[in-house]
């Protein structure tokens, strides 16, 4: 290999340039960059990132990191081998020296990496993506994580896709006419509409009662994940869908798909293999937000979690920090509630814990896990108020 | 008696002179997370049409990518262990598979025709010979 990394890098972006048929390039602001997590990156990454640092490489953007597949302090805790502790420090610590900032959270969006309306950035984490496009309104393409990395470097992306007007404009209506009943259920819904859709088109929702912005995270992560979707709308709700005035004038011809509460629940039953016994209990995928852990604590009020089952919330160290300083994180220690950071279901190897059953209330969780692990582990799909009815019991005073 | 056939690719990653070398065809998409064996070369995918064949030193003919993005740096791997293929050839032009032949340094074409599936079998001597520097040939020299 006789070329430098700049012109590879370089050779790459006009490569996916010519793909993508274009040939203008825009700077890109920020960048978050998956691709973190040694279970999924392996060694190869490592060799990869190191050659990069050799050659004195740095990122010239903002840029954060996606989760690994550790809590770097708590990964004992985790059950997680010495060995891949080892090469998991030395993967994130090969992306540190390329300059980027180890958040190693998926949502980036509440830990410094918050993009503005309409700001032009490059993601590589599918959930990230959708979120900061659908619920910000920023701009980003779905990348892979050489892509953002590439990015990062280069501080341009080529003007493609969804950076484009014309490919943010709704291409389907979907019509929600019930009340959905718990969080766990946008999540279902979003599996169901990702495999109706194809990875280019643009729902836009019509819900019966205006949703949270909790509930919208667990929609998109779930489009995301069984449809590749990166851009969703929600009438009167979603910031483009509220300046453009829902799209009435674009979107008189669109297709439009009403949904029927048998629907979710026959795809609950179709997708989701309910354990016969909940080993793990497993929140934060994507990654929690301050709000979510509250709204489980003041769930736990004069409860606590039964000693046969972990119960784990996963969020990143900034919400942990928020949390402590609070005293919640010691209040919910004493309900055998553990609080992970850097990590997440999806990317962490659970199977050391030897797990067989988990209840999850994220939708993107309960698609994954059951592939990742082969089949071995079976995931129920649940509301943190199902889950905490079956997990919990009144706390002896 | 030896026969030829010559099929044209857009170059995605270029190199200097004629690259010859056996062919290795699988008609499906290869996900390099998970269906290569890094150390070997080996395809281990139970569902693939080379299960067992090695795409070391070879040029590798396959439709195109699928599944993870962490894909590329495996061909990034293979590369630096000395199993990587002496060139990619596909169909469709996939991001993750761009990243890894560019990365590693693997010559690189793609968007050729569907029916190289009928004109070339794994085992097959084939030539690869740039054009100019956006287009290459592939020539099959049949035994």
């Amino acid at each position: 290999m006789k070329t430098s990394w700049l012109e590879r890098i370089e050779q790459l972006l006009s490569v996916l340039a010519r793909i993508w048929e274009t040939e203008e390039f825009v700077p890109v602001s920020r960048v978050h960059v998956s691709g973190v997590s040694y279970k999924t990156a392996g060694m190869h990454m490592i060799e990869l990132l190191e050659d990069m640092v050799r050659e004195g490489i740095r990122v010239r953007t903002y840029a954060t990191l996606n989760p690994a597949g550790m809590d770097l302090e708590l990964w004992r805790e985790m059950g997680i081998p010495e060995e891949f502790a080892r090469n998991q420090i030395r993967l994130v610590k090969a992306y540190e020296k390329l300059g980027i900032k180890p958040i190693l959270t998926c949502a980036p969006y509440f830990c410094g990496n918050t993009p503005k309306f309409g700001e032009i950035v490059a993601f590589s984490e599918s959930s990230a993506v959708i979120t900061v496009n659908s619920l910000i309104g920023a701009r980003t393409n779905r990348h892979g994580n050489l892509e953002a990395l590439s990015a990062a470097i280069l501080g341009k992306v080529p003007k493609y896709g969804l950076l484009l007007d014309e490919n943010r404009v709704p291409t389907v209506k979907i019509d929600v006419p019930f009340e959905l009943s718990s969080e766990a259920h946008y999540g279902l819904l979003g599996i169901v509409i990702g495999e109706k859709l194809r990875a280019e088109e643009v729902p836009i929702f019509y819900f019966h009662k205006p949703p949270f912005f909790s509930d919208l995270r667990l929609l998109g992560a779930a489009l995301a994940a069984s449809g590749s979707l990166a851009l969703f709308h929600v009438a009167d709700i979603t910031p483009e869908a509220v300046r453009k005035r829902n799209f009435t004038a674009e979107s008189q011809s669109m297709e439009s798909i009403t949904i029927d509460q048998n629907e979710l629940k026959e795809a609950k039953e179709r997708l989701f293999q309910k354990p016969e016994k909940i080993d793990l209990v497993a929140i934060g995928c994507p990654h929690a937000s301050v709000k979510e852990i509250l709204e489980i604590d003041k769930r736990l009020q004069n409860k606590r979690i039964k000693e046969d089952v972990h119960f784990w919330i996963f969020t990143s160290r900034y919400v942990k920090e928020l949390l402590r300083k609070q005293g919640v994180l010691e209040r919910l220690r004493r309900k055998n509630v553990k609080i992970f950071t850097d990590t997440c279901m999806v990317v962490s190897p659970i199977e050391y814990l030897g797990i067989k059953g988990i209840a999850t209330n994220s939708a993107k969780a309960a698609w994954y896990i059951p592939r990742f692990s082969k089949g071995e582990i079976k995931v129920a799909i649940m509301s943190i108020q199902e889950i905490i009815s079956e997990v919990a019991e009144v706390s002896k005073k | 008696m030896t026969k030829s056939r010559e099929l044209f690719g857009e170059i995605i990653n270029p190199w200097t002179g004629i690259i010859r070398g056996k062919a290795i065809v699988s008609s499906s998409k290869i996900s390099f997370l998970g269906d290569v064996d890094i150390e070997t070369g080996i395809i281990v995918d139970p569902f693939s049409d080379i299960r067992g064949r090695s795409i070391r030193n070879t040029v590798f003919i396959f439709r195109g990518g699928r599944g993870s993005t962490v894909g590329a740096s495996v061909i990034y791997g293979l590369a630096k262990r000395g199993n990587a293929p002496l060139a990619l050839v596909t169909i469709e032009v996939d991001p993750v598979v761009v990243a890894g032949a560019i990365f590693a340094g693997i010559p690189m074409i793609s968007r050729v025709p569907e029916e190289i599936f009928d004109i070339v079998s794994s085992g097959d001597i084939v030539e690869l010979i740039p054009e100019n520097s956006k287009k290459a040939m592939i020539r099959v020299l049949k035994g």
